[in-house]
């Protein structure tokens, strides 16, 4: 299998007027062809910057420190403002987190999509049309619904309406900023099936970012874990759910209820997640950690392969 | 008799709440939702009831009626015996001691303008029973402590676990015998989010509360609950034993609900049942 995704070494900072606050810290893994990766992490940990890295959407006050984005063997780092053009929505798309806000209220929503393809495809309005409402078909919309506004759409259909402006140029890679968390439960579970068939179907690359473990265990094939900047686990999704290894992925799994099996505590995370302004100098965990020992407080644990396919960075577990 | 005594801490009737539609021009019948559709239930006295179903089912209008920040249009709604349904304005404030509220995002229910102290001394203050003793033990049941470290901060300052700790503790303040939580714990991270139910839970059993607890999260509400209550469209469509609801539901409803729910398992593929065939 060919890698098309490889991320090394990567850090990046925001600049904040109290100093500079490290989101993403020496993260590196790798997406091969056809993979669904999902990414968890509690609110803050980095997820959504480092799938902005990856589009190149940064601020103006961030910036890639060091590492690379290797994506379809280019590395699109140094790549300057119009290169990355031409590789966002066709190289690399986004599905954003809050569909309310990512549509245009005084646009129809058909035009919108558009207008996007007409932007990046040098083909005319009437054959983007065509397309647009091969993409509504796609994701279970009527293609009627194009002539309608934002504020006449459902919240799930608006979710739909951007997955299919993230599918307009035939993107290889897709990332999916929890796509369903402003919703409930039921379209919560339709868009979740309609994106893993659509990432099947047009065998996409996909990182799947969600504070969900349980969502990201019915869509992806390998899960990252993120704690304050930081990969902290990796591994094949039935590997990470059979045999967690580090103790925040393991006290991650059990602060979830369930519906199925008998019921069961739940224990919370004790602590809070630390402040990157000033993170704690060894393990970030640390603090927070019931197996933390001498080494955790003084070293930053590297991240490394335990077992074949899983990396870890604990010095506890190794 | 005390309210206290009664086993139904709370009984409900018949409850109905319509929102009038805006009337085409020329016509003459004003049409209505039917926000909340002819509801009946009961809460045990310290029992927890679960209120789940899909957004836009009625269960938060349901919860603004019990604390009256609605007027339902009929029905019966009776607090430790006492019918507050009709209950006019004036005669409400001595009634909300008993009642309160804990509302869903922690981000948007705290005045950012006001300290952790004036937050929570606000409902004692509006019943004239301000005891700055009383905050310092309200903070300290919900875990902020030491409170004196948290009196004068504002909520910007605290995290969203934090804050909506603050929430529960502005509620409680004031000892009332029946809350109703709306989505408590949906804005919170996962992690912080464990912590804060069990918090509720342990409150509970140590003031005795009667809680409704409005979620969409079936496990949530599985793990909170000891009843559930499964509201469709106005109606009530299932009502029971939280274990026997999410094990052996009756209601096609409900059986649809529990499939859409994602199970933190790769292994279980179940068998999805589809409300809507097709999304127009």
């Amino acid at each position: 299998m060919d890698t098309v995704l490889e991320i090394k070494n990567l850090g990046m900072s925001y600049e904040t007027t109290e100093g500079s606050v490290s989101a993403v810290d020496n993260v590196s893994f790798r997406i091969m062809n056809g993979e669904a990766m999902g990414l968890v992490g509690e609110s803050g940990c980095g997820k959504t910057s480092l799938g902005m890295c990856i589009m190149k959407l940064l601020p103006e006050n961030a910036k890639i420190t060091n590492g690379e984005i290797i994506f379809d063997g280019e590395d699109i780092v140094p790549k300057t403002e119009d290169e990355m053009r031409m590789i966002r929505w066709k190289g690399v798309s986004m599905i954003f987190q809050a569909a309310m806000n990512a549509l245009n209220p005084v646009y129809k929503v058909g035009d919108q999509i558009i207008e996007a393809i007409v932007a990046h495809d040098k083909i005319k309005k009437e054959e983007a049309r065509e397309k647009v409402r091969d993409l509504y078909r796609l994701v279970g919309l009527s293609p009627e619904r194009m002539e309608n506004y934002p504020h006449e759409y459902s919240g799930g259909m608006r979710q739909r309406a951007i997955i299919a402006m993230a599918l307009a140029c035939d993107p290889k890679f897709i990332i999916a900023d929890e796509p369903t968390t402003a919703l409930d439960v039921i379209v919560q579970d339709e868009i979740i099936d309609e994106i893993k068939n659509i990432q099947k179907k047009l065998n996409m690359i996909m990182m799947y970012i969600s504070h969900d473990i349980s969502v990201i265990a019915e869509t992806c094939d390998k899960i990252g874990v993120m704690y304050a900047g930081n990969f902290i686990e990796y591994a094949d999704t039935f590997a990470l759910f059979d045999n967690p290894l580090h103790p925040y992925t393991k006290a991650l799994m059990s602060s979830f209820p369930s519906i199925e099996g008998p019921k069961k505590e739940l224990k919370p995370v004790p602590g809070e997640p630390p402040n990157l302004l000033n993170p704690p100098r060894g393990c970030r965990f640390y603090p927070r950690c019931s197996y933390a020992e001498e080494i955790c407080r003084k070293e930053r644990p590297e991240f490394v392969e335990s077992e074949s396919g899983h990396f870890l960075a604990c010095h506890r577990v190794i | 008799m005390s309210p206290g005594d009664l086993m139904e801490m709370l009984n409900i009737e018949h409850l109905t709440k319509l929102f009038p539609l805006k009337k085409k021009l020329f016509s003459r019948d004003q049409q209505y939702v039917h926000a909340v559709d002819d509801i009946s239930f009961k809460i045990e006295k310290g029992k927890i009831l679960g209120l789940v179903g899909e957004s836009g089912c009625g269960k938060t209008t349901t919860a603004k009626l019990l604390v009256r920040l609605l007027k339902p249009t009929s029905g019966k709604i009776y607090i430790g015996g006492e019918d507050i349904a009709g209950l006019k304005e004036e005669n409400l404030k001595k009634f909300r001691k008993n009642i309160q509220m804990i509302f869903q995002d922690p981000y948007e229910s705290l005045n950012p303008r006001l300290t952790i102290h004036s937050t929570i001394a606000e409902p004692l203050i509006a019943q004239v029973l301000y005891d700055l003793e009383k905050i310092h033990d309200a903070l300290e049941v919900v875990g902020l402590k030491p409170p004196e470290g948290f009196l004068f901060r504002y909520p910007h300052e605290l995290s969203g676990g934090q804050r909506q700790r603050v929430a529960i503790a502005r509620a409680l303040v004031i000892d009332p015998i029946f809350v109703v939580a709306d989505e408590p714990t949906s804005m919170l991270d996962v992690s912080i989010r464990a912590g804060v139910l069990n918090l509720m839970l342990a409150l509970r059993k140590s003031f005795d509360l009667t809680v409704l607890f409005v979620t969409h999260d079936l496990a949530v509400a599985r793990y909170m609950c000891d009843d559930i209550a499964v509201m469709h469209n106005g109606k009530l469509v299932e009502i029971g034993n939280a274990e026997e609801v999410i094990r052996n539901p009756k209601h096609s409803y409900t059986k649809a609900l529990l499939s859409a729910v994602p199970i933190p398992d790769p292994r279980a593929k179940r068998e999805r049942i589809k409300i809507r065939e097709e999304v127009v």
